[in-house]
């Protein structure tokens, strides 16, 4: 095998011998030490690469059917005793005193927001008829959250670098 | 299990088997000689960082295809030359002239360099002419750098680095010379220095 050193064949030409001080220059030039957090980075991405292969999505799906099942079947055994203990006449009567004040507390809540939504439009409203240079304003400060945050994120992004 | 007495090729063989974990093996015989011909291809250690770790996911991704009958080590350098030559296209640098362009980064050569029983005064001299055949190696042109870099800082033989850049082997070798002849030219001086100091010693 041969050695840097070793002289260049060049097609009709006599061998040439290498300089002695520039070839062991070339050979001991400087070289980078790898960070020690180099190969886990790697290895890191290679596990991933390698557990997105094997993914198998058939079971993924077997999964997800088994989860909605056991699901279905653990509200279903809650109603069932929900029955017995209060002596509903049907499973469908159960279910309907079982989930009803879950429902009811659901709409209640989606009445609660809309209701603050509504109050807060009637009063954003009322102080822009009042106030037209509010919308300049509000726009400026809104311009210049996003521009305190785009420079965050790029102080940020600098610092991790 | 001690993948260290184990080939490149046998390693790549168990790795496709199913034994992932040792391609950590490979990537601790190949991450220093890969990180210092990119870096010194591209000039920005940061970036050759990054790369290295692409290029090790490519090597990774694409075991299915490697072919045993060739050398590992000529496959890995072809991996790394083509992905260095991508980077450098997106960068819009130049690959087949002159580089003036590129941040340096600091390197230390004072940990690298062996005094060889120099006296103090030749010591300094010769880490002046490692300086500056650092500087004169970046000066090169592309087709010569990378010839040079492969030879004498990853160690690959002429045939070897045939191989890793797809070219004939005399197109190698004439390469290599002329990119000697352009660095000794450019080193004239200092090398002229150097000599003199260590005739003096002798």
């Amino acid at each position: 095998m041969t050695t840097p050193n070793d002289p260049v064949h060049t097609s009709g030409e006599p061998n040439i011998p290498e300089d002695p001080f520039l070839g062991p220059s070339l050979d001991r030039l400087s070289t980078i030490n790898v960070p020690a957090d180099f190969l886990p980075n790697v290895m890191y991405r290679v596990y991933e690469k390698n557990a997105r292969q094997r993914l198998n999505w058939s079971l993924v799906a077997l999964g997800v059917v088994l989860l909605l099942l056991a699901t279905v079947g653990f509200v279903a055994w809650d109603v069932v005793l929900f029955q017995t203990e209060r002596g509903h006449a049907s499973f469908s009567q159960a279910m309907e005193a079982r989930i009803k004040p879950y429902v009811d507390n659901l709409s209640e809540v989606f009445a609660a927001v809309g209701g603050m939504l509504s109050a807060s439009w009637q009063l954003l409203s009322g102080l822009l008829d009042t106030q037209p240079s509010l919308v300049w304003g509000g726009l400026i400060c809104l311009c210049m959250l996003f521009g305190l945050a785009w420079w965050q994120r790029g102080f940020l992004m600098r610092r991790s670098s | 299990m001690d993948a260290s007495s184990l080939s490149d090729e046998e390693i790549v063989a168990r790795i496709k088997a199913g034994k992932v974990e040792l391609f950590e093996a490979i990537v601790g015989r190949y991450q220093r000689k890969l990180i210092n011909y990119i870096y010194r291809m591209i000039n920005n250690l940061e970036a050759a960082m990054e790369l290295c770790q692409e290029v090790f996911i490519k090597v990774y991704s694409s075991l299915d295809k490697y072919n045993p009958e060739y050398k590992f080590t000529t496959w890995v350098h072809r991996i790394a030359s083509n992905a260095t030559i991508d980077w450098m296209r997106k960068k819009k640098l130049e690959t087949y002239s002159i580089d003036d362009g590129g941040d340096k980064d600091g390197l230390s050569l004072g940990d690298q360099l062996s005094t060889d029983d120099l006296d103090p005064l030749t010591n300094l001299e010769m880490r002046q002419l490692q300086s500056r055949i650092e500087e004169a190696i970046d000066e090169l042109p592309f087709i010569y750098k990378q010839l040079i870099i492969l030879r004498h800082i990853n160690e690959l033989s002429y045939d070897e680095i045939a191989e890793a850049v797809d070219l004939p082997l005399g197109t190698v070798k004439n390469r290599i010379f002329r990119g000697r002849e352009i660095l000794k030219a450019k080193l004239s001086g200092e090398m002229d220095m150097v000599k003199g100091g260590h005739r003096d010693n002798t």
